[in-house]
This record gives C-alpha cells, structure tokens and sequence, in this order.
C-alpha cells in the first residue's frame, strides 16, 4: 500500500528535445503533444507525466489538453488517420455517403477514420484532412484508401478570379505570398500611416466605422483605444486566426492570398497600441496556412519590415504563431488566451475583459484576420477610396461565403449592406436549375435559419427589424430537398462536440438538444420534446461564453420560422 | 476611498469597488445560490445558479464573477430566475446520478439543498447505465464516486489553490467533461496528499470522507486546536453518540488555517476511541506486594489498580527516593503534545514538590540548538514572523532543514501558494529532494552537516555583492568585524568543495537573496539536529542580519516547531535551566521570585537547588549509572524517540522506578513501574502554543473515556499527595494545588510569566489571535519579533567556521543515514499506526535509498533490508527514489523494534544545547 511517489525528473529524450525544439514556455506544450502523438508510445501515461514535469505544470493539465483538443485526443498517428468533415456544408455535399466509403476501405487496415468538426475546407466541400494536407472534393469511387488520397485535389491556394460585381479591396493586392515571389509588398504606406502617430489611425478606425469582423461587431476603434490607453510595459496583439466554425473560410482565404496584409495590420496594431509583441493563434488544422505565414514572418523579418523607424524612434515588432490542436472554442477569445497559456481552451468568465487583463494577465488586443486586413488595407488605400464603397448607410466591404444549393458557390469579396437575395442571386449565381429555396442558413453555425420572406433584408451587425444578423458572412443556401430540423441537428452535433463543458447549460444544453433532435428526427419526438427544445433554449442564453449563448441564435430561429417541419415529424 | 453604491432587491448598498454582486449581495444579508462558487476559490462562474438580472442588461448575470458598478440595481429572485435555477439544476441532475448526494441526510449537501428549493426533478431517465464505477478510487480516506458529480470543478481549485498538489483535473469537453486524478489515474498515484481539501469544498457527495459517512448524524462540532504539529490548526471535532466521528473545517475564517488541514489532521483522528486506550492504572505487581525489583531484570506483570493506589504508590516511592538520595535523583520528562497548563504543573511538581530542576522534554531533541543560538544572536528563542505574515509578505523564502510540506503540511501549503500565487522566490537547502524542491527557484543539495559553510559561503557572496544592509549592522549589531573576519574564509570555490553545491548555484542563491528582500529563513531539524545545531542556528541568525532582514514583516528567523505544543512546553519552564518564562535558574533574583510564589511551609531551606538540572539524554544516562533513581514521564517514548536507542532501553532498564501517564502503552510503557492513563485533547481543555508564539484553546468534546483523567488532574493529585505525606503546606500566593479548571492554572501562569501576562481564557474564546509577549490584559500580542530592537539589546554576530559531523562513512560503515518523518505518520507513532487509515497508507517503515545504490546493491522497490550501525541494526523496506542522492540513506522512527532508525543514530551531541546529531550516522546495508 505504501505509496510515495517522488517528484518525476524530466528526462525522457523526446520530451526534452521537443521542449528544446518549441520552447520552454508552456504556451509550446499543445505543439509538443502534437509531436509525441505521432511517436511510436503516443500520448501515455508516462510521456504525459514527463512533459508535465519537463514544463513544471501539473500533470492533470496537459492530461486535460491532451483530452481536450481533437487533433490529440482523436485518430492515431496523423499518418494513419483521416479526418473527414462533417459540418453542415459536406454534410450536404454528400459527407455521409464518403464517411461510409472510407469506413468501408479502412477495415481490416490501420487506418482510423475520424469525423472531424467544420474543416473550414466548405468551398471544396466534402474534405478531409490527412496530416497537414487538406484535401476536397473527396469522391466515393476508390479502391483503397491510399488511392482516394492520391486522387484526390488538394484545396486550391489560388484564389479565383472576381466574379462578376466583387470589389476587391482586402483582396486588392495581386497574390503575393512568400512562396510566389519572395517580396514583401510595397511597404511605404506603413511609414506614412506611423509617421501621423497613434491617433491618426484611431481616428481611422473609428471615421471608417470599422467592426471586429469576427462576428461579434464591436466597434474596433473602441477596442483599441482601450488597449492603447492602458500603461504597461508589456501589451499583446493576438490575432484570432481559429477560424473554425461552419460556413466561415475567409480567414483562410485571406491568409492564403496575401498574408502580407494581416502582418501588416498587426505591425499597424501594435504600434498604436503600444505592443512590441504580436501572436497569430491559428487552428491546428491550418498547416498550410500556419507554414504560409511562418515564412510570410520571416520574409518580413530578414526585409527589416518587422523593425521600422518612426520619426526618431525605432519600433520594432515581434510576431509569433501559434497552432491550435483542433478546438472551435478556441475561437472565444478568452479560450484562445487560456490555449495560448498552455491549458484546456476554457473561456474565462468575463470582465475583465482582454483589453486590460488578457495574455498573461496583460492588456492584449485580439482581433480577428479580416478586421485586421481591413485596418491594413484601410491605411494602404484611405478612408476615401474606403467610403467610397458603400450601399445604403454602410462603408466597405466583406468577405462572404455562399454554399448549397447554389449555381456558384463560394468566397468573394462584396459590398457590405447587401440583401440577401443579392448575395445568393447576383453573387451565388442564383439556385441550382430545379431548386426550389426552402431555407438559408446565414451568419455562420451561430447565426438565424432565415425564410423567403427575408429575402430582400439586409446582412448587418445591427439586430434591427428588416435585417439578417451578418456574423462570420457565410450563407448555407438550401432548397427542399433539405430539412431544417436535420440541419439543426448537423447544427447541434457540432455545439455538443465543441462545448469545451465548463458550464452548465452549455455542457448539458447542447447534449440535450441534439438528443431530442435525433428523437424528432428518427421519429420518437414528442410534443413535450419540442417544449423542452425551447426550454434549453432559454437556458443556453444563460451560458458562460458566447459559444453557448449563440446556440439560441439557430435553435430559436428554426423553431419560430420553421415551427412545421419540427411539428411534421411528431 | 470611492465607494460604489447599488441596490440589490431595492435595499440600497454601499461597497467596495471591484466587489461582485455576490459579495455585496452576502453583505447586504441576500443570499444567492451558488454550487461552483467558493469564496476562498477562484470563481469560475460555471454553473450559472448564482445567475441575477441587473437592470440594463438583456440577459440575467452571473453574481459570482459580476463586478458592482454604481447604480446597478440588482434583482436576485423572481419567477424567471426560479425557472432558470430549476432547469440548471434538472440539467446537472441528468448528468448522473444523485442518490447518495440527495437521499443522505444531515447536514445537506448544497446541491441537495438547492434541489429541495427550487424544487427540481430529477430526470426520469436516470435509469441509464452508470457512467462512472462507484467508489473508484482505493484511497483509505476519500471516497470517490463520480457519478455523483456536478463538475463545479471545485475539488480541482481546492486542489491547486489551497492544497497546492494539482491532483484533480478535468477530462475530455462538452457532455464528455468529467473529472481526473492525474492522468486518470487514482488519488495517490496522483500525488495525492489525502488533505481532503477535495472533500471538503465538494458540494455533492462525489466526494466524501470514508471514516465520516455523509448519513452518519452529528450531535455537535466542537472547535479545538489540532494535536498534531506545531502548526496549530483549527479544526471540528464531529461528535456522535459521545464518540469523535470526524474532522470538518472551521467554517468562520481562521487565522492559522482558514479550511486548510493535512492528512493527520483531518483523519488522524481514530486513535482517541482505539482499543488499546488505557483506561485503568496499572502497576507491577512487586510494587503491589512491596517487594524490591532486583536491578537489571525485567519488570514483573502488570496489575490493574485503582486511581487511589496508584497515586499511592507513586507518591510513596518518589517521596521515599528524594528522602534518601536527595531531589536530584528525581527526573521528570514533561511533554510537548501536552497543554501550556500541564507542563507548567510537571515543572512546578519538580521544583516545588520534589525540588529538582531535573526537568526536561523533547524539544531537547527538536529544537535546543535554535532556542540557546537565537538566545545568544538575538536573546529569545522563537519564530520571530508569523506564518501568514511570511506566505504574504515574504519577497523570498529560503528553507533550509525543514521538509515543510510532509512535517508541517499547511505551513507548507501556504509556502507553495506563495510561490504558485506570488511567485515568491523559493530557495531550499536540503540533501534530500523534498517534496518543496519542486517549488523551489533552486535547490541547493548540501551534504549532510555542511550547513554553517553553506551559509558562511553564501554570506561571502552577499558582501562581495555589497549586498549587505549596513546601516541595520551598524545600528542594531555588534561583533560584526570579528563575523566578517570568519565569513571571507568561506569563497564559493571552498564552499562548493565541502558542500558539495555547484559554485553556479551558491552564486545564483546569494544573488536572489541580496536582490529579493526580504527574506524570510525558515528551519527544522534539519539545522538544529547536529552536534554544529546551535552553530547552524548562530549562522541563520548572521544571514538575516547581515541582510538586514530581523523585525520587517515577511523576514525573520523562523525554525518551525514540530510537536503542536513543544513552543509551549518551553515557555513554561519545562527545561532544566529556566523557570516558566525563560527566568534563569542561574539569576538568583528569579529563583527568589518562584521562593515566593511557590513558598511552603517548613521550608526555611529554599525549595530548589541554584544549578540548572538535567537535560533528557543526561537524565536517560543518569539513570543508566544510577545517579538518578527515579523518573516520572508526561506523555514522552525516548524508547522511540531518542537517539541510541539501544542504550535507552539499558538506561531504562536499570531505572529503580519509573511512572509513565499515557494515553497507550507505548514501547517506553515496557520499562515502567506505573501506568497511569491520561487522556488526548479529545477529553480535556487547555491550551496550546504554536509555532508562531500564538496561544490557542483546544476544547473538550467529549467526557475522558471512564478510567482515565486529565492530565492536569493527575499531576495535581499527586502534587497534594505527595506535599501532605511530606507534611508541607502552601504558604506562596501560587503555592497552592487548587486548580478548579485550565484557566485557573492560565491565571497562576500570567501572573508569573511576563510573556503570557495578559493571556487569559476570556480573551482566547472571544477569538483573539494572542501571539507572546503578551504584555498585559490590553497588550494585543506580538505577531513579529525585534522591531526596532533584539529582546537583547543589539543583535550579535557570531564568527562561525565549519566543522565536520561526528561520524563520517568509513569502508565499514560506507552510508550517511539521515532521519526525520513521513507525512502520515507522527514522531513514535503512537497515534498514527493506530490511526486505521494512516496505518493502512503507509503501513511499513521505509527507508529511502537512490536508485544508483539500490541498482549496484541488487535492491528493488519494496525490499526488505538490514541496516545496521555502530550501536544497531534497523530492519526496514527499500523505497528506490531519487530524493536521495547515493550516498545517502533516509530513515525514520515511526515504527517500534528493530524498525526504528533510532537503532542506528548516534547519541553525540552538541556541546550547548545537548541536542543529539540524529542526522548523520554511518552505516552499511548487509
């Protein structure tokens, strides 16, 4: 009986060199993790023990992250695993039929076939991630799995010529990226935008009503004023580069075609703020994405682009990147500084809020990718050529998104203020022939199943009568021969799975629903059920974060607008 | 300062700014539920019960993490919010199932409680398959069965943020979430130190105490002081049916320990109702019959007597020596487990009744060295900061010679917090990788016995840093020159040599303590149990003020006592040179003080001798060459205990009379004349004095147990007996035997004692945090020692070289063996091995040994080995672990026989205080 386990010494080989490798901070554990589990022991007892001790964290914490994120606590090694998405755009691509098909070819082989949340792969959809490579378009005709894998294309880079009524102007710059000409873009607005001091770009920011463009809105003039006014000798820019929820791929896109324009943004951000050191948090299923940037960063280094004279002070910016490991919920900002920290991705109850007590208990701005292009772009061309784009009161542009039942699905960059049917019939190219709209699904996974009657509303921050609330800008576009209780559900499956638990109504609430959805759906609902769906409802709006408070978002619009296709299946 | 002005359910509120609603809600007098909320725990806002609406807000707020704003107007109760909570509740009860949390009784669980309120239901499919096995984990004192769990998460910030051992985490996301111990694994493989914090935050009966069943009815809690270490603890004893059926925490905020209690504390508890209690005296049935013992044969059977003969007989016998052989063969061993009133009687029964100063106890053996080095750098003995003072105020903390977190547990989890929370520079000095180097900033691992070049070494690197404060050594020291002189002796390239401590870190140690002031030093046993103890102690003192760290808040010297009331048993003249009050024997004008008090009748001739008596290793050695005759023993084992013990049992043999009051018959029990059964904390009233001079109440929750008495009771009878056979009368204001209860004796104390003047019970059960001196009934105590001022005037320097321990590994004997004890068990063991569950825990003496040696040796974890040393063998199980370097052996004295490491110590001691050099002794392993 008699116990006493001693303090471990760190000194398993591996663990060691990996933390030589990553860091010795905490912040590099979720990248360690990621490299152990590829190893023939994978994440065990022991080398779970040795990396707690090697980093001087508990051994529940990285036990907790190594249960926590699903690129570590799902599939085997990443070589033998296939990650294939069912979010709700290859859900309706056709993701159920290649599930089976890769069920199929995976047994009595060592593969593991793991359904993985919103790939953020939707223009390419149904995809699959196979390690680092992000694959499209999967089809359902091969004969092993090593054949699917080789036939298939991997996600197009490039990004598409304009369509017709796209204005271009985050998107503005020819593609550059480091691996295409290996020149950083003209940097002179840069110099010009700093020389006129911290001020002028606020006073930007706020004349050209730009809003975090994460979905939330928040006026980012407001944000970054508060950071900028805080003293403290050291101040974080984060950029929220997780963009994992369904329907949403313009981060990627961004980050795809000119990455110089977010380390831009960033490099414009800190000198206002007055943060030397800048973090781009990106999820763990971006390799691609997260290798473009680490050479984007290094481009920029060796160009001295990072360090740069204003007036007679020298400023000078460091900027990091740091990989998720799968966890939507890394997307909440407080998340995504608990992540950044080395722990489970657990939201902090708020206040106080990241502008004053953020990474490290430091004021920190986090911004999304595309606010940040925006700031960029906005200080590149000017408030002129910014305003001038507009429609109806609004400035500017964003990136939208259009998949399903569409002609021509996918990114572009528009307008803001544009009404629905604009988007899916100027835009989208109008339904496919023989469709018939039944239903959109708009804002994102957190965003409102809207009817034919909102057809001519408007996409916007604001909740007002006669608007469609714009959230990410992505618009699932269904007709009849799609339900709106089975998307709710796709819907559900993808809450359940990426409530990271902590509270309550979040933890039970989404389990719950998704429950008694799959009841409905499989025709053991009852009318008590659907009550019980409003309930949880109510209560989710009670969550701690905004990933339980956004569940209502969807649930409550399906059930006001399409109260009869729940009833039909009583 | 701005106050922030609310209403909460229209009563208008004023609080402090940066308050949350829960707060000024509990100030207003509005209770809010709560099930993840704790306050001594970091709100997480997770299970959304607290939940309020704030006018202005769309949707209701959490109150447990919602700052106040002014003007806020907060409503707490109303049909949406009890809508709300019943479904948050029914949504927690779906997860599991909570038969045991909701159908146990008194006193509710909060879930249950909550539940009752809002009337929620628990689900109708709670018929689903359990998700978790009940009862889980094997750990002997926490019951673990997690489908009883709500994942408030409260168990795992008790965990990190009192406890400081982060053993419990969460597993998994969304509905998966559940709860872990390590890497799910069970409680002890987790590291688990069994404090029960978990349990005592869980608001479910997830968790519970297997000793203290949740359906188990509790009559009455009664608040006392924990009778473990010197920590001094308060603590609940749960009473039942006139049994002590558990342990809870004190729920009003305690200065000591707030909820925190260790292993021990908290379920150490079971020995006070163990079969093996003595409750009838007992004497040898040759003194019945009045026959002599011939010397060096073993003791007749025992007789179980009444009270009368009993104290008869030893009264008889001890008047009977001092006729004949004069006071100085007496020799009286009071205790440090028992009260502040108690030891005061044992040395006044010495010294007034039988006129010896021959009075002495275990502090001889813990602490000796620190009370006479201090005495001399600074005159007076003790903890000079308070432990909340140093856990918060402290910029640096170096621990030298004290395992904190095994031996004085919730000290040391506030040393963790203040290296987890404050990130307080931690340096620890000791050979062993304890437990606390894990904390540490460094960890200096110097052979054993190296402790005055180590800190000589260190001072070196101070002054070459000019780190050194010297406008405190100039005004408040003196013999600074000679010190210095001494200390530029020891550069890091020597030190290193006889330390063994890498230059790097005796370089990178000095820097963090000239940069991080202050610092306060903290020691054990580790220091003082040398034959260089008072030395070791002599060169803390220099370092703290050479660096100017005496009389600040989070600085001082501070040696941590180890038995619960060993500061007090020295504060009360229970040592052979002083009086109660550290009054010097030797200062002609205190014994005419105690004359006075104590004075009786018929005696012209003063009532004690003007030499300071014995020590316990002389009065143990005195009995052996038959210069002492008799001894009477309070509540000590040396068979356990001291050093040698091989020739304490000699000694002990050849004792003509030996009385031992006891709660057990403990392994000194086989060399006594007579028994008689005194009683533990559990029975009798009195006080206790900690480690940080604060006096506190320990209460009686229940009647002693029929047969025994308290203590106090039975020092008293005997002292009337023994004074009426001798025909002498109280004359003396405080000569009298009269003693109605504890506080009486309190009274006759404060009157003599200039520290402990203004203590009275009165003050100690309205609450007051009394830390000596006490100077007077208006005095509030002082909880830092030498502000402004040494007791003895300037603090004095003392120029220190090193020197070598006494037995140093030979070919024959090739090992170092270092002692000391293990988190679960306590000193001898008496208590603990008839704890069941610290018995079953750790339920075998262990001796640690590197997995270098263990590897050449052929010795596997678990082993049984043989240990043997000049002056005996030790029979004990190998624990293969690399917190002792090669080299090193570490053992302990918890278990009786050929199990004690005590077998093997050495009896040299230190010239001053006479404490022995239990930390280094040579051996080999057969």
């Amino acid at each position: 009986m008699t116990r006493f386990p001693a303090a471990p010494i760190a000194q398993d080989a591996d663990v060691l060199a990996l933390r030589e490798q990553y860091g010795e901070t905490p912040s590099a554990i979720i990248e360690v993790l990621k490299a152990l589990k590829n190893k023939e022991e994978g994440l065990s007892p022991r080398i779970i023990c040795q990396v707690a001790y090697a980093y001087k964290v508990p051994e529940h914490q990285v036990s907790g992250m190594a249960s926590f994120y699903s690129l570590l606590s799902t599939g085997g090694t990443e070589d033998q695993t296939l990650r294939l998405c069912d979010g709700v755009v290859c859900e309706m691509a056709g993701a159920e039929e290649v599930r089976q098909h890769c069920r199929h070819l995976a047994q009595e082989t060592e593969w593991e076939i793991v359904p993985h949340s919103c790939l953020g792969l939707c223009d390419v959809a149904p995809a699959a991630l196979h390690g680092d490579r992000q694959l499209g378009k999967l089809s359902t005709n091969s004969s092993s799995l090593e054949e699917l894998l080789a036939g298939t294309q991997t996600r197009p880079t490039a990004l598409p010529t304009a369509r017709s009524g796209e204005t271009r102007f985050l998107l503005r710059r020819p593609t550059s990226h480091p691996e295409s000409d290996g020149q950083p873009p003209d940097p002179d607005f840069l110099d010009n935008m700093m020389q006129r001091g911290p001020q002028a770009v606020l006073d930007l920011l706020e004349q050209a009503e730009i809003r975090g463009l994460g979905g939330a809105g928040y006026p980012t003039s407001l944000k970054w004023s508060q950071v900028a006014g805080l003293e403290s000798e050291q101040k974080y820019v984060v950029c929220n580069a997780d963009e994992s929820e369904p329907l949403s791929v313009k981060d990627r896109t961004l980050i795809d075609s000119d990455p110089f324009r977010l380390l831009e943004g960033m490099l414009i951000a800190g000198w206002t703020v007055g943060a030397t050191q800048g973090i781009i948090y990106i999820r763990g299923e971006y390799e691609p994405q997260a290798r473009r940037l680490e050479s984007t960063i290094r481009a920029m280094r060796s160009e001295g682009r990072l360090n740069r004279k204003v007036g007679d002070t020298e400023f000078s910016f460091e900027i990091e990147l740091h990989r998720g490991a799968g966890a939507y919920i890394c997307g909440e900002e407080t998340a995504l500084l608990e992540s950044l920290e080395g722990r489970r991705g657990e939201p902090r109850p708020r206040p106080p809020y990241p502008v004053s007590q953020g990474l490290h208990q430091l004021p920190t701005l986090v911004n999304n990718v595309e606010t940040l292009c925006t700031v960029a772009a906005l200080c590149q061309y000017g408030l002129e050529e910014y305003q001038k784009i507009q429609t109806e009161a609004l400035f500017g542009t964003k990136i939208y998104a259009v998949f399903g039942a569409v002609n021509n699905p996918g990114v572009f960059e528009a307008p803001r203020g544009l009404t629905l049917g604009e988007l899916i019939d100027e835009f989208g190219g109008g339904l496919q022939p023989e469709s018939e709209f039944s239903f959109a699904l708009v804002g994102g996974a957190a965003g409102q199943f809207v009817n034919a009657e909102q057809w001519k509303h408007r996409l916007d921050f604001s909740h007002s009568e006669g608007t469609i609330p714009l959230g990410t800008g992505g618009i699932l576009v269904a007709d009849t021969s799609r339900s709106v209780p089975a998307t709710l559900r796709d819907l559900l499956r993808f809450f359940e799975r990426e409530s990271c638990g902590q509270c309550v109504p979040c933890r039970v609430g989404t389990h719950e629903i998704r429950l008694i959805l799959d009841r409905l759906l499989s025709g053991d609902g009852t009318k008590s059920d659907l009550r019980r769906l409003e309930e949880y409802g109510d209560s989710l709006s009670l969550s701690l974060c905004g990933l339980g408070t956004s569940v209502p978002s969807p649930l409550q619009s399906a059930l006001e607008r399409f109260r009869p296709q729940f009833e039909s299946l009583l | 300062m701005t106050i922030t002005s609310l209403t909460i359910n229209q009563i208008e509120v004023s609080v402090q700014p940066g308050q949350t609603i829960l707060e000024a809600a509990e100030a207003t007098g509005v209770e809010i539920p709560t099930l993840c909320h704790h306050r001594d725990l970091t709100p997480v806002g997770a299970c959304r019960l607290c939940l309020v609406e704030v006018s202005g807000r769309n949707t209701p707020v959490a109150a447990c993490t919602e700052p106040v704003t002014d003007n806020m107007k907060v409503c707490t109760e109303s049909e949406s919010l009890t809508r709300h909570r019943r479904l948050l509740l029914e949504m927690m009860l779906s997860e599991g199932t909570f038969s045991e949390t909701l159908e146990t009784g008194q006193p509710e669980t909060e879930l249950a409680r909550w539940v009752r309120h809002y009337q929620a239901t628990p689900p109708t499919s709670a018929e689903t398959p359990l998700r978790f096995p009940v009862d889980s984990d094997p750990n002997p004192f926490i019951r673990v069965n997690m489908n009883e769990c709500i994942r408030c998460t409260r168990c795992v910030r008790a965990c990190d943020e009192i406890q400081g051992r982060f053993v419990w985490g969460v597993a998994e996301r969304g509905h998966e979430t559940h709860i872990i111990a390590g890497d799910d694994t069970d409680l002890l493989d987790a590291r688990c130190e069994s404090c029960g914090a978990c349990v005592d935050y869980c608001p479910t009966n997830a968790l519970t105490n297997r000793m203290s069943p949740p359906d188990l009815a509790v009559d009455r809690s009664v608040q006392t002081t924990c009778a473990y270490c010197g920590v001094g603890c308060q603590l609940n004893l749960d009473v039942s049916q006139e049994k002590i059926v558990g342990v809870s925490s004190v729920d009003s905020e305690v200065s000591v320990n707030d909820r925190a209690l260790c292993v021990k504390g908290r379920y150490g508890f079971d020995f006070i109702h163990h079969a093996d209690r003595l409750t009838s005296p007992r004497v040898r049935r040759e003194l019945l019959e009045d026959r002599q013992r011939p010397a060096e044969t073993p003791r007749g059977e025992w007789v179980d007597v009444d009270w009368e003969t009993a104290l008869r007989i030893v009264v008889q016998k001890m008047n009977a020596i001092r006729t004949e052989s004069g006071s100085d063969a007496l020799g009286f061993f009071s205790s440090a487990k028992c009260s502040n009133e108690e030891n005061y009687l044992v040395q006044k029964l010495a010294r007034q009744v039988f006129g010896t100063h021959n009075v002495d106890h275990c502090a001889r053996l813990c602490h000796s060295s620190t009370v006479a080095g201090l005495a001399a750098a600074f005159g007076s003995g003790a903890m000079s900061n308070s432990m909340d003072d140093i856990a918060h105020s402290a910029e640096a903390l170096f621990v030298i010679g004290s395992n904190t977190t095994e031996q004085h547990p919730v000290f040391g989890t506030m040393l963790r917090q203040a290296v987890h929370q404050r990130n307080v520079p931690l340096i620890v000095a000791d050979p062993r990788r304890i437990d606390l180097t894990e904390f540490a900033t460094l960890h200096l691992r110097q052979k054993p016995g190296t402790d005055v070049a180590l800190i000589n070494g260190l001072m070196y690197l101070i002054l070459e840093q000019s780190a050194e404060e010297n406008s405190f050594i100039e005004n408040r020291c003196e013999n600074y020159e000679a010190f210095r002189e001494t200390v530029r002796q020891y550069p890091p390239e020597r030190v290193s040599e006889i330390t063994g401590i890498p230059e790097a870190d005796l370089r990178a140690a000095a820097g963090i303590l000239s940069q991080c002031k202050p610092a306060a030093v903290i020691w054990a046993m580790g220091i003082t149990q040398h034959t260089t103890g008072v030395m070791n102690v002599m060169s803390l003192a220099n370092l703290q003020m050479l660096l100017g760290n005496m009389g600040v808040p989070g600085g001082g010297v501070n040696p941590l006592r180890g038995q619960n009331n060993v500061q007090g048993a020295c504060d009360l003249g229970a040592l052979p040179n002083v009086f109660p009050g550290y009054q010097q024997v030797a200062d002609a004008t205190m014994r005419e003080k105690f004359q006075k008090a104590w004075q009786l009748s018929a005696a012209s001739a003063p009532l004690f001798g003007e030499i300071p008596g014995l020590t316990v290793t002389e009065i143990v050695d005195g009995l052996g060459t038959k210069k002492l005759r008799g001894l009477y023993i309070l509540g000590e084992n040396p068979v356990m205990s001291d050093p040698n013990v091989n020739h304490v049992r000699d000694c002990l043999t050849t004792a003509e009379f030996l009385v031992l009051q006891e709660i057990f018959p403990s392994e000194t029990s086989h060399y006594a004349d007579v028994l008689l059964p005194g009683t533990t904390f559990a029975e009798r009233t009195g006080t206790f004095t900690n480690t940080d001079r604060r006096i506190q109440l320990f209460h009686q929750a229940i009647a002693p147990l029929p047969g025994t008495r308290p203590d106090w009771e039975i020092i008293q009878e005997i002292a009337r007996l023994a004074l009426k056979s001798q025909q002498r009368n109280p004359e003396g204001p405080y000569a009298d035997w009269r003693y109605k209860s504890p506080d009486d004796i309190m009274a006759e104390i404060a009157a003599l004692t200039p520290q402990y003047a203004g203590v009275n019970y009165e003050r100690l059960k309205a609450g007051e945090r009394l830390q000596w001196p006490v100077k007077n009934e208006d005095h509030p105590g002082t909880p830092i020692l030498h502000v402004g001022e040494f007791t003895r005037g300037k603090g004095r320097f003392h120029a220190l070289d090193h020197l070598p321990p006494q037995e140093h590994p030979d070919e024959e004997y090739p090992f170092v063996m270092t002692t000391g004890r293990v988190i679960y068990h306590w000193h001898g063991g008496e208590m603990t091995r008839r704890s069941a569950g610290l018995a079953a825990v750790c339920d075998a003496p262990l001796v640690e040994i590197s997995p270098e040696d263990a590897q050449r040796l052929g010795i596997g974890n678990g082993d049984s080995i043989r240990i043997r040393s000049r002056r005996g063998l030790l029979e004990a199980n190998a624990a293969v672990t690399e917190r002792v370097s090669p080299g090193l052996l570490f053992g302990n004295f918890h278990f009786p026989g050929t199990h004690n490491v005590n077998n093997l110590t050495i009896d040299a001691l230190d010239p001053t205080a006479k404490i022995p050099e239990y930390k280094v002794c040579a051996v080999r392993i057969e």
